[in-house]
């Protein structure tokens, strides 16, 4: 590229075979409406000629010359819409009447299916005009007979002009004979507010004309000859070697184009694959549990006793039927009811309640995913062995912001014959590099029913501050001994909804589920929060 | 969890010099007794206790207490503990069916200003609602001791035979009528529904304080600021429930600087804990340390010294010698019941942050589930096929399963409904799709969705599945379409199925099939009925399939 010669040469080589054929044939000097243009093209839609004179002004080949055109157009109005098929009412009011004879108000509203309001304004109108009048008893008759007839062949010409706007969507005023120009004037103001039948637009349209530089370009298009440019590389080209000693047209490559569509994992799916992998890498093994459990895996199992405020009503959701689970391991049931009662053979003195067998075999919805774990003590799990789910969870919660009525919880155990306190502290510690990417943590006392002692990690997020990563705890010697573990056995649970909403950059967690697909599009998983 | 009021005036006078000189801030200072301020308006603040047996902790008493003890090696005052009762409240026969247990004690010298009486309403109602289990197993009730006559009585007696006047009200009731009544009546009748009479505690001349566990009485129990001399009484179901109770009021109280007298009360039957009760007492039994369990489970070199130093702060009283002891919970606990429990306070009062953390050592293979295989493995066919992935709730609107979809359902639904919106769980996941379809029409067509979910089968049990379901919408699509990704999909699992004829009414008729592999139907496939798509408010046309993928 050298020099503004060979630059507009590029430019005119650009341009696509529609719009180099326009700008040759604009007369320089002459300014055109879009639909002159149109014509000089000879072929295809207003629009396709406005955009290739779009790409002409794009280039500084044209440009709109500021003489505006302002034109008229008519289309329906709501109401136009809505009597377009049946008519306007004003004819077939005098239709009816001339089939029943007389009719009450009342009566032509129902077979008009129109409301009070619009129908009294209309009969005032057709009554001062003697097209009908009211009788006793608030029935309307017709009136005379000339004015009738008049109206009639009114009516009729605005039904038709009804077909023809609908059907052509817009009709330009000018178009018009008078005597319909000056009906749809008055039908486009009358009847109030909202109530016209037709509508007019005022259209502004611009001229284009051609630029001296246009100009120039013209000159140049004389040395491209038509038709020996390859536009679009065909099989057929290929085949007969068509292409060889002819050019192919430049593209503008700049011009940003339409998305092309493709599909893609739930970005929320995305940052739990995350979380998998991170798990698994640190050697964990996935487990699976229920959504539908009992309060026996869901609570007893854990130590929680009976009447424990986190199993009410108001926090659990219980199955409305079936009722009771018929598959509970007896002797197991057994064991955790004495632990319950009297701590059995676990060094506890137990809570010291009687144990309600009914109770525990209740279904209700898996309210925390600790559930899998006490499932995998027992049933013979591996020592050493570290394990871990993400589970749906079900809490009976008002749905907010902040609370879902479905979530998912990510926790998990370690079993090992040598492991204390600090390991878990480790472990925590772990989490928080490779999960959250944090290396400054802090551990606080927690609570939680079946692990003692327990703790809570939280983090720092380097624009939050901090934030709760998750609770972990060793279990109770009252979960694990009933299950016939014996070795020490770490409980953790990691809080990740709030994660993976920073992740995710949403601030509602009901949008983890959302059923918008343009939200779900938009959504994107950020690895580093 | 339990949260608690605490006025603002009252936290700077026993928490904040705490928190001062200890110099790590409020949060970091209050962590130590599993609390956490979570808001706050313009008198009080509002802090959440994590752990819910330690209702000893739901007063702003009992926080100093503990931090003082953990922080400043601090000793409380438990000698009443010791004296002789002098008081007595009789407890007639006619009360054991209804509510049994009854225990008071007497407060003196502690002169109530507004801090106090706040702080005694909020001890009082958060230990009925918590310990008290919304005032069934525990109710507390409070009183100027001065103008009751010794002995206090507690029977049960007809609705009808005494009247008087409760508090916030001006007349005369009968027992009947302030249950009818009173708001508290109307709150907590339920608790005496079915009874031949109603629990009253009277005095020796046999005026009405109260009848528990609804209100006291305006004259008898009235508490205003300026009264130093209260008697506290608690009524109940379970009886260690409502010695705890005055325990914990005993102790908090005492700290403020009330002095603490017993009373004694006498059974015509025989109790749990024996005929003749004085309360406040201690309950707890002592439990065995041991230093080598100690040292294991908190991986950490701590000598018996030291760890029994620890207890002491927070009031354990320490028997015996060596390297196995016995460690007796303060009166105000009732929490310890293994000694992991009493660990874990060595812990705490050490400070988390003097743990150093450990690397696990042990080498474990990790894995994805079986489950998770598959479902990763069909989730990346369908990405290939240009779909998107979509997650919905599990617990959906039971009409989303059936009426909308022009069929009936069976399907597991939750008893304690909150809302229709989240009342039933998904028993298969076109439903969940459409949904997608209804909230998604201003996004350019076509439409390719996949989800990839549970849902649970109700079949005599819940029966939970794992499912794949596929929807197209769009002008064009239809049932070949649909076949043909089940097609590609089914070749790329080695899945060999074929398709049965079949009816349903959520599909249009001769465009919908049952998926067979053997001789099982493994899921459906087909063209949306045009009435479950005006149903779901939809106005493109849908074809589906759903497909059990886990257990196939």
């Amino acid at each position: 590229m050298n020099g503004p010669k060979e630059e507009l040469r590029t430019v005119v080589e650009r341009l696509n075979p529609q719009t180099r054929c326009l700008l040759t044939r604009m007369k320089a000097g002459d300014a055109y409406l879009p639909s002159q243009l149109q014509e000089l093209l000879g072929q295809g839609t207003k629009a396709r000629a406005v955009g290739s004179v779009g790409w002409l002004i794009a280039n500084g080949l044209a440009e709109e010359t500021g003489e505006e055109d302002s034109k008229r157009y008519v289309s329906l109005a709501d109401k136009g819409q809505a009597f377009q098929e049946k008519g306007i009412p004003e004819g077939r009011i005098v239709k009816l009447l001339k089939e029943k004879d007389k009719l009450t108000i009342q009566e032509l509203g129902e077979k008009l299916a129109l409301p009070k309001e619009e129908l009294n304004p209309i009969l005032g109108t057709m009554k001062k005009e003697k097209v009908i009048s009211f009788e006793s008893g608030g029935r309307v008759a017709l009136g005379e007979e000339v004015a009738i007839r008049k109206a009639t062949e009114r009516y009729g010409k605005v039904n038709n002009l009804l077909d023809r706007v609908k059907s052509e969507t817009r009709v330009d005023l000018h178009d018009m004979p008078e005597d319909e120009e000056e009906i749809i004037k008055e039908m486009s103001r009358k009847r109030g507010k909202g109530k016209a039948i037709f509508r007019i637009v005022r259209a502004v349209e611009m001229r284009y004309k051609l630029t001296p530089r246009g100009k120039e370009a013209q000159a140049i298009c004389g040395d491209i000859r038509e038709g020996e440019e390859i536009g679009s590389l065909t099989p057929e080209i290929l085949e007969k070697g068509l292409w060889r000693n002819r050019t192919f047209r430049k593209y503008d490559i700049g011009t940003r184009p339409p998305k092309w569509t493709y599909g893609k994992k739930h970005p929320y799916g995305l940052f739990l694959d995350f979380v998998r992998r991170k798990l698994v890498a640190m050697g964990f093994e996935e487990m699976r549990g229920r959504m539908v459990e009992t309060e026996f895996w869901n609570n007893d199992a854990l130590f929680m006793p009976q009447d424990h405020p986190a199993r009410e009503i108001h926090d659990v959701y219980f199955v409305k039927e079936p009722k009771y689970s018929q598959e509970l391991p007896e002797d197991l049931v057994e064991k955790v009811a004495k632990t319950h009662e009297t701590g059995w053979k676990t060094g506890s003195t137990g809570w010291g309640y009687k144990f309600d067998k009914e109770r525990t075999s209740r279904f209700v919805l898996r309210s925390q995913g600790t559930a899998n774990s006490v499932r995998m003590l027992a049933s013979q799990p591996k020592i050493p062995g570290k394990y871990f789910a993400i589970a749906r969870c079900f809490r009976y919660d008002q749905v907010d912001a902040t609370h879902a009525s479905d979530f998912n919880q990510i926790e998990g155990i370690v079993l090992s014959r040598e492991m204390n306190f600090r390991h878990l502290l480790g472990l925590l510690k772990l989490f928080a590099l490779e999960i959250a990417g944090s290396s400054e943590v802090r551990f606080v006392p927690s609570y939680f029913p079946f692990t003692e002692p327990s703790v809570e990690i939280q983090f720092k997020h380097k624009e939050l501050g901090w934030m709760e990563l998750g609770g972990a705890g060793i279990f109770r010697k009252e979960v694990t001994i009933p299950l016939g573990i014996e070795v020490p056995v770490i409980a953790w649970g990691l809080g990740l909804d709030r994660m993976a909403m920073v992740a995710l950059s949403l601030d509602d967690i009901r949008d983890l589920f959302t059923s918008d697909l343009g939200k779900v599009q938009e959504m994107k998983f950020k690895q580093n929060i | 969890m339990p949260t608690i009021e605490i006025r603002k005036t009252d936290f700077d006078k026993f928490l904040k010099p705490i928190i001062e000189e200890q110099g790590r801030g409020r949060e970091e200072t209050l962590s130590r007794i599993k609390g956490e301020i979570k808001g706050e308006d313009n008198d009080c603040y509002k802090i959440e206790i994590a752990d819910t047996n330690r209702p000893d902790l739901f007063t702003v008493e009992g926080i100093a207490r503990e931090l003082l003890g953990i922080f400043k090696e601090e000793k409380f005052k438990d000698d009443f503990l010791n004296e002789s009762p002098k008081y007595k409240i009789e407890v007639l026969e006619s009360v054991r069916e209804v509510r049994p247990f009854v225990g008071a004690l007497v407060v003196r010298n502690l002169t109530v200003d507004e801090d106090t009486l706040h702080s005694l309403i909020s001890i009082q109602e958060k230990l009925g609602e918590t310990l008290g289990k919304r005032r069934k197993r525990v109710a507390i009730g409070v009183y100027e001791a001065g103008s009751i006559e010794f002995p206090v009585r507690y029977g049960a007696f007809d609705p009808q035979s005494y009247k008087f006047v409760p508090l916030e009200f001006s007349e005369e009731m009968t027992l009947d009528e302030v249950l009818r009544k009173h708001p508290k009546g109307i709150e907590y009748g339920h608790l005496l529904k079915g009874c031949q009479g109603y629990p009253l505690l009277l005095d020796a001349n046999r005026r009405v304080l109260s009848l528990p566990p609804i209100v006291n009485s305006r004259e008898m129990g009235e508490v205003r600021p300026g009264a130093n001399h209260l008697f506290v009484e608690a009524t109940g179901t379970d009886q260690k429930a409502v010695i705890l109770a005055l325990n914990i009021i005993s102790s908090a109280l005492s700290l403020r600087g009330g002095t603490i007298e017993r009373c004694e009360t006498v059974y015509p039957y025989a109790t749990p804990l024996g005929e003749n009760q004085v309360t406040p007492r201690q309950m707890n039994k002592a439990l065995r340390v041991d230093m080598e369990e100690l040292k294991q489970l908190l991986g950490i070199d701590i000598s018996r010294q030291e760890a029994a130093d620890c207890l002491r702060r927070l009031g354990y009283e320490i028997q015996g010698q060596g390297e196995k002891f016995q460690a007796l919970a303060p009166y105000y606990r009732s929490d310890g019941m293994h000694e992991h429990d009493i660990i874990e306070d060595i812990a705490i009062v050490k400070g988390y942050e003097n743990f150093s953390p450990l690397p696990l050592s042990d080498f474990t293979i990790g894995g994805l589930s079986r489950e998770q295989e598959i479902v990763d493995k069909v989730r990346e066919i369908l990405v290939g096929m240009g779909f998107q992935e979509i997650i919905s709730n599990a617990l959906v609107n039971r009409r989303e399963l059936s009426q909308r979809m022009r069929c009936e359902t069976e399907a597991i639904e939750v008893d304690n409904v909150m809302t229709e919106t989240y009342s039933v769980l998904r028993s298969w996941l076109i439903p969940c799709l459409l949904k997608v379809e209804r909230e998604s029409s201003q996004v350019e067509y076509p439409h390719k969705v996949f989800e990839v979910g549970e849902v649970v089968v109700k079949e005599n049990g819940p029966r939970e599945e794992i499912r794949l379901a596929v929807l197209i919408s769009s002008g064009e699509f239809g049932f070949t379409d649909i076949h043909r990704i089940l097609e590609s999909l089914m070749e790329e699992l080695s899945y060999p199925y074929h398709l049965k004829e079949a009816c349903h009414s959520s599909f249009i008729e001769g465009r919908f099939g049952e998926i067979e592999s053997g001789h099982k139907s493994v899921g459906i496939i087909g063209e949306v009925h045009p009435e479950v798509l005006s149903n779901w408010a939809v106005k493109m046309p849908v074809s589906a399939f759903e497909l059990r993928i886990y257990p196939y």
